[in-house]
């Protein structure tokens, strides 16, 4: 076996946690049942491995077929690095109708003539998704498959999900997802996040959203614990108000795992009583606020229903949610502007 | 094997040598299939004994091919130590059983293949281990796989000396080619000061003469060179890059995957060795603080030449060099033993004291105050053991450090009343004397919130807890005071300085405190009959302070307590609450005698004590003797319809010693003895002429002396009964 | 024992010069009863006020070399209690005492990992004059661990795998007088290196001059303290932003970073108080400007940081951790090891 293709396939092997190894082979299927069987997962990593390789070698299994498993893993598992949102804008007349084998054909074609030795792969997610990956090279050398590039498309929508993509290879990415779109351009979303899921249920809105109500009470738990009769809780009301408003602006039950949320602020400054000199001047005072969670969504909906913050929910964070977003440049004439921002924000922070 | 039962040895006792014949016997008495099921039954409850007993027993020259048994136990223990490593006497059988080579070199090299320990390898093992090597039976790879086999687990040898005492016969295999690496890696690992000889070196020389400057032998010689350098040439050194390699290949995924295990695992072992533990800082640290460091002496190029105390073994050669022992480097380490401590007793230097007072408090400090606590069981039981042996050594040196106080006052503030309970009011009642503007503060707020939500039980600790440390500052005062006054002003440098009346200020002030504890005390838990008891043992002792300490101070018992005492239903109180009057009384007509012989004029005892005692005497004798009692002048105010509740007819002027609850049944009994013949019981005939009189002696035969001795101060013997106790009177000049 | 009053006159005074002498002796010098522990030691108290010492004397004191030495590095902080018998002038004797304990623990196992087989651990003990700032204050003690290979050659460099320093800037004088003179009170230590180094250098210490280590956990307030006078030396060093990080309780925990402008800081600091003390910080300033970046923060995400905990304060050439993780540069030297040492003295056991 060719000692690049031994060597993708063992760094992709030692990604996969054991646990998800064998459903990842067996969704692979370029082993048979019986070799599949003859694998003892509870050797060592290691001896497994070499099983593994060897196995491949005696089914003859080439650079294609290990990429396609790299993909496999990526698509049940979107969690290794960073992804990012992006729009396409000024659709044309007929985007709208462009459906996926006219998309495969435009977009290999594109980039094909774009950018010589890359190489693609492209398969279709069981929703309706279209997941790409992208090795590249250049005009001197084989593309490289140990930093592969993922783009994720939703057909129909306007919305892009891509990981692993560096700078110089980003132009002509775009110049191609353009073409095979057929629309005019894209820009960024403004929106990150290392879970793939996460990232596409904020822009989407795939998420549980509570909607404002004109009923006081909102639903009860359905889980309530038994509390003595005696035990009365004074500040319920408040409690649930804080409550509706924390999910209002934030969604319900599990949220997008977010990790985190910047926002560079260059407003007028607002800090306190007394302070003569700043309230007078017209000058921004220039911060840049980050934050960070395992779980931000989660972590904003529990300070507002713990009254950490204040309700009513301010509008900078209710944002998140409602404009898909997390990054974001206030300046003080219009109250968030939903500025272009460029990618120098966010090697600062 | 199957262990059949034997039969019980009575007389005709089974020879030894005939006890397989019994077996066999018996096995054939029975049916062999309840033997198969017997051995297969202890077989899968010890399978791990079951394979160590064969290879332990197994002779030489046993076929191995076709042997499933072999076969059998060998898989059995491949997977018990891939999966959890052999324990330490399994690696000695079969460390045996493989460098015998009683089997085959397959069979030897399999074993050692995967012999890993579980925690420690014992040394004798290795030992035997190398003997057998010398005897040259072994193929080459498996000396070689024995070696490398030593240096991978060479940290988990216990103990290395009796390696280090056959560092000779090791390094007499220096010559053979191929384990020359792998002895100088071991002989690295072994070499001490008095190992280095010069014809070891010259060996050593030899061989890179024939062999070629090899990376091995330049590291046992630069080892060589910094415990001796004037042995090794200086042409030795050159640029030297590489170390040792590593050996442990085949044994490194099991050796990982066992420690991984063990992290997971977390069992804090309870020998807390200097030794590195892969743990984060703070662990290391909590296991740290709490241990007694070792006795060790002195470093530093002028320590005086003295015997250090480890030196010593028994108490006379401690006295006999009692002038000479000089300090050990950590002043906790005198906390280690009974020796040490005698030693400790005798120390003067203060700056030795302020060194050992510093390590305590930083160990409290660390235990108890610094971030959060983990480890369950284990970290409790040795914060429990730690303060158990800083109270016995409190006890022993018969004071309290100022580190204990320190941390006492910090941790009361924060203290729960269940960690830790009896060893910190053992230590709290040890506390040296606080000065009056701090008790409250430091002292007794914080014990009031403690007291007040907690069980009875709680509140006769701490009852008892201060009726100790009460103790013991009059027993520090009796025994150590000067005669005008106390002046004690420590060494320049302290500011503190305490005077007679400081001191009163502070044991009244504690008196008082205790007062309205017990009094809220007992109303709380409805006069429970223990807390009543240690109320009453504290007024014992505060009611003969003059007396017994020599301190000019009295302070009557609060009402909270006599009555509850005066009513109670166990005869024991009320004869405790006798003596306490009865000493009362003493203390007080003493004190009033000094006073009138112009003796001691300090002596200002106030008018409202006298009030106050004459009151409690009043009503005592009216209670017990005149039958006057819940008067309106007795002190105790009781609703009216509760004593009509009780039915008893007349209750005003029925109740004396005779009707007393907690006497009824001495009074039955009496009536018993008096009147046999009687069926109907009459106590009040007992009230009668002489049987009152014999029904007191009675009473007293009973053994209720401090009654006895109350009566017989407090009541004039006149013939009638309606004899007024004698109150005392106040002395004539004003207080 | 039934010592009566009436007794004391005749009898007692040969009685008590045959009661051993030990006794009466002790209860006069030694520190145990009838003494309360608070006249121990002068205890200390926490100050409200700190002196900003002018930039040109900074740089002075400290040579450019041995500063370069204690700016390199992110140090971690412990608190010594005071060290008994430790001597300037045994600096030498100390260094070779502390590598043969290491190779002593090298041959053990413990310590093996770091330099490996081949080198050997080479101690050097220095002083670094200048960081002390007044007359009670002990000179500040540099340790560095190199490991060189066994075999040197001239251009071998030897590579410093620990270094630590221990120091005492403007202790509370009350305290440090109360001290026999046989201690030395060297309250702070920071360290840099592997994590087996510094237990093993600890233990050292520990065996040999009779202190106790312990973690040193600064509280928020004292991470305010030093964003606001990091941010009073802006005109001597520029800073670019100043960044502070707080964590709130939420579930799961939500870390909020603002870094403020450096320029903006310095403005807003200057304006929370009167120009006239530009030497002295009061607490309330610092509270004052604390309050009004957090009310800043507030009037735009409605978020109490009130309700979280100041984690870190950083800035370009210094940070701060509250685990007791600090970097500095030299113009903030004096300052932050003048606090660092009050906070080591305020945990002190005695």
């Amino acid at each position: 076996m060719d000692p690049a293709v031994r060597n993708l396939l063992l760094r992709i092997l030692r990604k996969i946690p054991t646990g998800k190894l064998e459903e990842t082979l067996t969704k692979w299927t370029h082993l048979s049942r019986t070799q599949q069987q003859s694998l003892n997962y509870s050797q060592s990593k290691w001896i497994l491995h070499e099983n593994i390789v060897y196995l491949c070698e005696e089914n003859g299994l080439t650079m294609k077929h290990v990429s396609e498993l790299d993909m496999i893993y990526c698509m049940e598992n979107p969690t290794s690095a960073t992804w990012r949102a992006c729009q396409l804008t000024d659709a044309e007349d007929d985007a709208s109708s462009v459906e996926l084998i006219s998309f495969k054909e435009q977009f290999k074609a594109h980039l094909s003539e774009l950018i010589r030795n890359v190489s693609i792969k492209i398969k279709k997610h069981d929703d309706e998704s279209i997941w790409i990956r992208i090795a590249w090279g250049d005009h001197f050398s084989k593309p490289n498959h140990l930093k592969p590039t993922y783009v994720v498309h939703y057909l129909q929508t306007p919305y892009v999900f891509i990981c692993n993509l560096s700078s110089k290879n980003k132009l002509l990415l775009h110049q191609a997802l353009v073409l095979a779109t057929k629309h005019g351009s894209i820009k960024d979303a403004n929106l990150s996040g290392r879970s793939f899921h996460a990232v596409r249920d904020l822009l989407m809105g795939h998420y549980n959203k509570t909607f404002p109500t004109s009923h006081s009470r909102p639903l009860k738990e359905r889980n309530l614990s038994p509390t003595h009769p005696n035990i009365v809780k004074e500040h319920i009301e408040q409690a649930e108000k804080r409550q509706q408003l924390a999910r209002e602006a934030f969604g319900e039950g599990t949220v997008p795992k977010l990790e985190r949320a910047t926002y560079t602020l260059e407003t007028r400054f607002r800090g306190g009583s007394g302070i003569d000199t700043f309230i007078d001047s017209e000058r921004p005072f220039k911060t840049v606020v980050t934050f960070e969670s395992k779980s931000l969504l989660a972590s904003l909906r529990h300070c507002v229903s713990s009254g950490m913050a204040e309700s009513p929910v301010s509008p900078l964070l209710s944002s998140i949610t409602q404009k898909g977003r997390n990054y974001f440049v206030i300046t003080d004439k219009t109250n968030k502007g939903p500025d272009m921002t460029t990618q120098s924000f966010r090697s600062n922070v | 094997m199957p262990q059949t039962p034997e039969p019980s040895v009575s007389g005709g006792r089974t020879d030894f040598p005939d006890e397989n014949d019994s077996t066999c016997s018996n096995l054939s008495n029975r049916s062999l299939r309840i033997a198969e099921k017997e051995k297969k039954k202890s077989e899968a409850e010890a399978p791990l004994s079951v394979a160590l007993t064969y290879f332990s027993e197994v002779k030489a020259g046993t076929p191995v091919l076709g042997n499933d048994e072999l076969e059998g136990h060998l898989v059995r223990l491949e997977r018990t130590a891939l999966a959890q490593g052999l324990p330490p006497h399994a690696v000695s059988i079969m460390l045996e059983f493989a460098m015998s080579l009683r089997m085959t070199n397959a069979i030897t090299s399999r074993v050692l293949r995967f012999l890993v320990p579980a925690s420690v390898v014992p040394q004798e093992a290795v030992l035997r281990g190398v003997s057998w090597l010398c005897t040259q039976k072994l193929s080459q790879s498996n000396q070689l796989l024995f070696l490398r086999w030593v240096l991978t687990m060479f940290d988990m040898i216990d103990c290395k000396d009796n390696l280090r005492a056959i560092y000779g016969f090791i390094f007499s295999f220096v010559t053979d080619e191929s384990m020359c690496p792998f002895i100088c890696h071991l002989l690295y690992l072994l070499t001490i000061k008095e190992h280095v000889k010069a014809y070891r070196v010259r060996k050593l020389l030899d061989i890179q003469g024939k062999m070629g400057r090899q990376p091995y032998i330049l590291q046992l010689l630069a080892l060589y060179k910094v415990f001796s350098p004037e042995m090794v040439p200086h042409s030795v050194t050159s640029r030297m890059r590489t170390g040792f390699r590593n050996h442990d290949s085949t044994w490194k995924a099991p050796l990982a995957a066992l420690a991984k295990r063990r992290v997971g695992q977390e069992t804090p072992s309870m020998d807390l060795v200097l030794g590195l533990r892969q743990k984060p800082n703070r662990k290391k640290r909590k296991f740290h603080h709490l241990e007694v460091p070792d006795l060790a002496p002195a470093m530093g190029p002028n320590s005086r030449k003295g015997v250090c105390l480890q030196q010593l073994r028994s108490f006379s050669e401690l006295l006999d060099n009692l002038s000479s022992i000089e300090l050990p480097a950590q002043m906790g380490s005198l906390l280690s033993s009974a020796m040490a401590l005698h030693y400790l007793d005798c120390v003067q230097d203060e700056s030795a004291f302020l060194r050992l007072n510093f390590w305590l408090g930083h160990a409290l400090q660390e235990e108890f105050f610094a971030g959060p606590v983990e480890g369950g069981q284990e970290s409790m039981a040795e914060a429990a053991h730690f303060l158990s042996m800083l109270v016995s050594t409190q006890h022993f040196l018969q004071e309290g450090f100022s580190a204990t106080e320190g941390f006492l006052c910090k941790f009361l503030e924060v203290w729960d009343g269940f960690l830790h309970r009896p060893q910190i009011l053992e230590l709290l009642s040890n506390i040296a004397l606080v000065p009056s503007s701090q008790i409250k503060q430091v002292l007794f707020d914080p014990l009031m919130q403690l007291y007040f939500t907690s069980s009875v039980f709680f509140k006769c600790s701490v009852i008892e807890c201060l009726s100790s440390m009460l103790r013991k500052w009059l027993t520090w005062h009796s025994v150590c005071a000067k005669e005008e006054g106390l002046n004690i002003s420590l060494n320049n440098r302290s500011t503190m300085s305490l005077s007679l009346s400081g001191f009163l200020d502070s044991v009244l002030k504690l008196v008082q405190f205790v007062g309205r504890l017990t009094s809220a005390g007992l109303q709380l838990e409805r006069c429970h009959t223990l807390l009543l008891h240690h109320a009453l043992g504290f007024y014992e002792m505060v009611s003969d302070m003059y007396l017994k300490y020599s301190l000019p101070l009295f302070v009557m018992l609060p009402p909270g307590v006599f009555y509850p005492a005066l009513l109670a239903a166990d005869p024991i109180a009320v004869d405790r609450l006798g003596r306490i009057m009865f000493k009362y009384r003493q203390n007080l007509t003493h004190a009033k005698e000094q006073r009138l012989k112009q003796k001691e004029l300090y002596l200002q005892i106030s008018r409202s004590v006298y009030e106050e005692f004459n009151t409690y005497l009043v009503t005592m004798v009216g209670f017990l003797w005149n039958s006057v009692a819940f008067g309106p002048r007795s002190g105790l105010a009781i609703n009216q319809r509760l004593l009509e509740r009780t039915k008893v007819a007349n209750y005003s002027s029925s109740f004396n010693l005779v009707h007393h609850p907690a006497f009824v049944n001495y009074a039955v009994d009496f009536h018993q003895q008096c009147w046999p013949e009687r069926t109907d019981m009459d106590l009040n005939s007992i009230q009668a002429g002489r049987y009152w009189d014999w029904y007191v002696e009675y009473l007293y035969t009973q053994g209720f002396e401090g009654l006895r001795d109350f009566i017989k101060v407090s009541i004039n013997p006149s013939a009638t009964r309606q004899s007024t106790a004698h109150p005392l009177s106040q002395p004539s000049q004003s207080g | 024992m039934d010592v009566r009053r009436s007794d004391v006159d005749s009898a007692t005074t040969p009685t008590r010069q045959r009661q051993s002498w030990r006794n009466s002796v002790r209860t006069l010098n030694t520190t145990t009863r009838p003494l309360f522990y608070s006249g121990v030691l002068t205890a200390p108290r926490v100050s409200t006020v700190r002196r900003r010492s002018n930039a040109h004397q900074i740089d002075n004191d400290v040579d450019p070399n041995q500063m370069a030495l204690l700016v390199k590095e992110k140090w971690e902080l412990s608190r010594v209690t005071p060290m008994y018998n430790f001597r300037y002038t045994e600096l030498k004797a100390y260094s070779k005492n502390l590598s043969a304990f290491l190779l002593e623990e090298k041959q053990q196992g413990t310590a093996a990992a770091v330099a490996g087989y081949d080198k050997v651990f080479a101690v050097t003990f220095s002083t670094i004059s200048g960081v002390a700032k007044t007359k009670d204050d002990a000179e500040t003690v540099f340790i560095q661990i190199n490991s060189k290979p066994v075999f040197a050659a001239a251009g071998d460099a030897p590579k410093v795998v620990w270094s630590g320093w221990l120091t005492c800037v403007r202790a509370a004088p009350q305290y440090l007088q109360s001290l026999p003179p046989e201690f030395v009170c060297l309250p702070v230590f920071c360290s840099s290196g592997a994590q087996s180094l510094t237990f093993l250098v600890q233990s050292w210490f520990e065996r040999t001059f009779d202190c106790s280590f312990g973690s040193l956990d600064l509280s928020p307030t004292d991470l305010q303290w030093l964003a606001a006078i990091w941010t009073s030396y802006h005109n001597e060093r520029k800073i670019r932003s100043l960044k502070l990080k707080w964590t709130l309780p939420s579930e799961p925990p939500l870390d909020v970073t603002m870094a403020v402008d450096g320029q903006d800081a310095w403005d807003l600091w200057d304006s929370t108080h009167q120009q006239e003390d530009a030497n002295d910080i009061y607490i309330e300033h610092v509270k004052r400007f604390l309050n009004c970046i957090e009310t800043h923060f507030y009037r735009h995400f409605n978020i109490h940081l009130s309700a979280g905990v100041l984690k870190r304060v950083a800035t370009e050439g210094a940070s701060v951790h509250i685990d007791g993780k600090v970097k500095i540069c030299p113009e903030y030297l004096p300052s932050t090891m003048e606090l660092l040492t009050e906070c080591a003295i305020l945990r002190m056991p005695l």
